[in-house]
């Protein structure tokens, strides 16, 4: 529960800050909450599992168009063509999902990968339909208790969202499913052994991982009002990693702290220089190389020197440590 | 009738390409089980350098051996630096190449600008000939014939020479090579640079077809990858099938159905690698 806690405080927190914000920071951190949470589920695959992924970008691209498609061609109302989008990712996601985990490690990598490519091959190519390198602008967002053309308005509903999806995927993360994806992570045969089915645990945190992405695909449509390839790109699907590996393996609140805070780096650094890319790969071999638990990893080193601290205070303080 | 020879043509041309990156990128997983997502590259970079070389001398000759040792020096610099992350678990070393791979990609961006660029085909082979009743560019048949020669080569050497067999003596059963006195880290850190060299003089081959640009190297990094899997990681005469295989079915699914191009290379990609996890030569179990 006490994770539970913390997500509804969080949240609570952050409903100051269209008081506090200008209209440019609030719209940053309106998609810097999205990407949070794209990785924070992908961490259910990622950490928990430690399936190593590069093609999880295509579960959020593909929601986005699906929705997109859905209002732009075919004249559905926005709600609704949510809903199609969510679902398009995760019928894909639930056909997919079987055939992938029957592989791992580098094959596993590279199926993901391929898979990802696939569909950013159709969105780029097939033109007619997708609008190709253009992607489908002016996606209208759906009319709501207050107004969600208004900055502010957005902000909250990705708020609300954001805290409902995390305390899911948190509830989730404790459930035995949950709790037995770890156990998948540290050893198949001995799960296999105990009687559970590894490929389906694989299978299930695969497709959550897919229909989180897939929810935080259609908010960011709906905040852009636009959607277009990158969305699908092999490099949304490595950053996402990359914030799962700084943020920690399998803490949640870690991911979620590093993909908010790689899209605000990413935004502010995109603005001045061209050199993202370099920036995310010194990143990688930085925390790869140094920090290898990420973020997370941080806090549990951080307390317990405060505590050998105080204790050594205490010890001070009744002469224990004077003889 | 026609067009098919040229498609097949062209098929052999872009899996010769893809032998020679994907050689080196099998053979150095095969033995020390590590993926390099940074090959593409290197790849890029020896194309790069190839162009510079090219530029400055007017000679296609010259600016292979040189794209050979700049990557050359690259691939070794890499594994100096980073051997302990490499030899460490398989998830933290695909992550560190990728950020090489980011680097290095920004850093060519840098030094070399954005702009698609090309080298010339040398002047010798710079004309057509009439191969199957198709008129064929020289340079392509030459791509196609120096693979095969290669391929034989490399495989002659493989399976043939002394160095080869200490090498497949370490894909094997590393543990053992060492216990008979191998210097498996010796014979790693050879075939990890000479894996660069050969992709980067692939880069330099490739220009005149692919030109050189940025992004090439993830095109070829993924097209490679798959090439890997699909023809058992570790597995030389594997890499080879599944280039042409690979550079076939790519060109024939860009010519026949332009708009579904990425699906028709990587849906049976996907199928081949449910149905054989471990590629169609292959016996590592590639985790």
């Amino acid at each position: 529960m006490r994770r539970e806690k913390i997500i509804i405080g969080a949240g609570i927190v952050l409903a100051v800050l269209p008081f506090v914000l200008t209209e440019y920071w609030l719209g940053l951190f309106t998609q810097a909450l999205i990407f949070g949470g794209f990785a924070m589920g992908l961490d259910l695959l990622v950490g928990y599992t430690r399936m190593p992924t590069l093609g999880h970008a295509a579960f959020f691209g593909l929601a986005g168009y699906g929705t997109a498609l859905a209002i732009t061609r075919f004249g559905i109302n926005p709600w609704i063509a949510a809903g199609i989008g969510v679902l398009l990712s995760g019928g894909v996601a639930v056909a997919f999902a079987p055939l992938a985990v029957r592989v791992r490690g580098l094959t596993f990598l590279t199926i993901t990968l391929a898979f990802g490519q696939v569909t950013w091959g159709l969105a780029t190519r097939w033109t007619s339909f997708t609008g190709g390198e253009n992607g489908i602008p002016s996606v209208p967002r759906p009319d709501f208790i207050w107004d969600l053309n208004d900055r502010t308005g957005f902000f909250y509903l990705t708020l609300i969202v954001v805290i409902f999806v995390s305390l899911l995927i948190s509830i989730f993360a404790s459930s035995a499913v949950g709790m037995s994806f770890m156990g998948v992570r540290g050893s198949d045969t001995r799960m296999s052994a105990l009687g559970y089915n590894v490929q389906s645990r694989r299978a299930t945190a695969f497709i959550v991982a897919a229909l989180v992405a897939a929810v935080y695909g259609v908010l960011s449509t709906f905040f852009n009002k636009f959607v277009g390839t990158g969305s699908l790109s092999w490099q949304l699907s490595a950053q996402m990693l990359l914030a799962v590996v700084v943020g920690g393996f399998g803490s949640l609140w870690g991911p979620f702290v590093a993909g908010s805070g790689l899209h605000i780096l990413k935004t502010l650094l995109i603005g001045s220089t061209q050199r993202w890319p370099m920036v995310l790969g010194v990143l990688y071999v930085i925390s790869v190389v140094f920090l290898p638990g990420g973020l997370s990893s941080l806090v549990p080193t951080i307390k317990q020197r405060m505590i050998r601290r105080s204790k050594g205070k205490e010890h001070a303080r009744y002469g224990t440590n004077s003889k | 009738m026609r067009l098919w020879v040229f498609q097949i043509l062209n098929g052999l041309t872009m899996g010769s390409l893809l032998f020679f990156v994907a050689a080196g990128l099998s053979v150095v997983f095969g033995l020390m089980r590590i993926l390099n997502l940074s090959h593409g590259a290197i790849f890029l970079f020896g194309g790069f350098v190839g162009l510079a070389v090219q530029k400055a001398t007017g000679s296609f000759w010259l600016a292979i051996p040189a794209a050979m040792l700049a990557a050359g020096i690259l691939g070794f610099v890499i594994q100096k630096v980073f051997s302990t992350t490499l030899m460490g678990s398989r998830f933290n070393q695909v992550l560190l190449t990728l950020g090489l791979a980011f680097i290095f990609n920004n850093s060519i961006l840098a030094i070399w600008g954005g702009a698609p660029q090309t080298i010339p085909a040398p002047e010798i082979l710079a004309t057509s000939v009439k191969v199957l009743g198709v008129t064929y560019p020289a340079y392509r048949l030459f791509l196609i014939v120096l693979a095969f020669v290669s391929g034989t080569g490399l495989w002659l050497f493989w399976e043939r020479s002394r160095l080869g067999a200490i090498v497949r003596a370490c894909v094997d059963d590393r543990d053992m090579a060492t216990a008979m006195g191998i210097r498996v880290e010796v014979v790693f850190a050879t075939v990890f640079t000479l894996g660069a060299a050969i992709a980067g003089m692939a880069g330099v081959l490739g220009a005149p077809v692919l030109g050189v640009s940025i992004g090439l190297d993830f095109d070829v990094l993924l097209l490679a990858l798959v090439v890997m899997v699909v023809g058992g990681v570790g597995s030389l005469s594997g890499a080879f099938v599944a280039s042409l295989m690979v550079g076939l079915v790519d060109t024939f699914g860009k010519a026949l159905f332009p708009e579904l191009s990425y699906f028709t290379l990587f849906s049976p990609v996907i199928i081949i690698l449910i149905v054989r996890p471990l590629g169609l030569f292959g016996r590592i179990p590639p985790e």
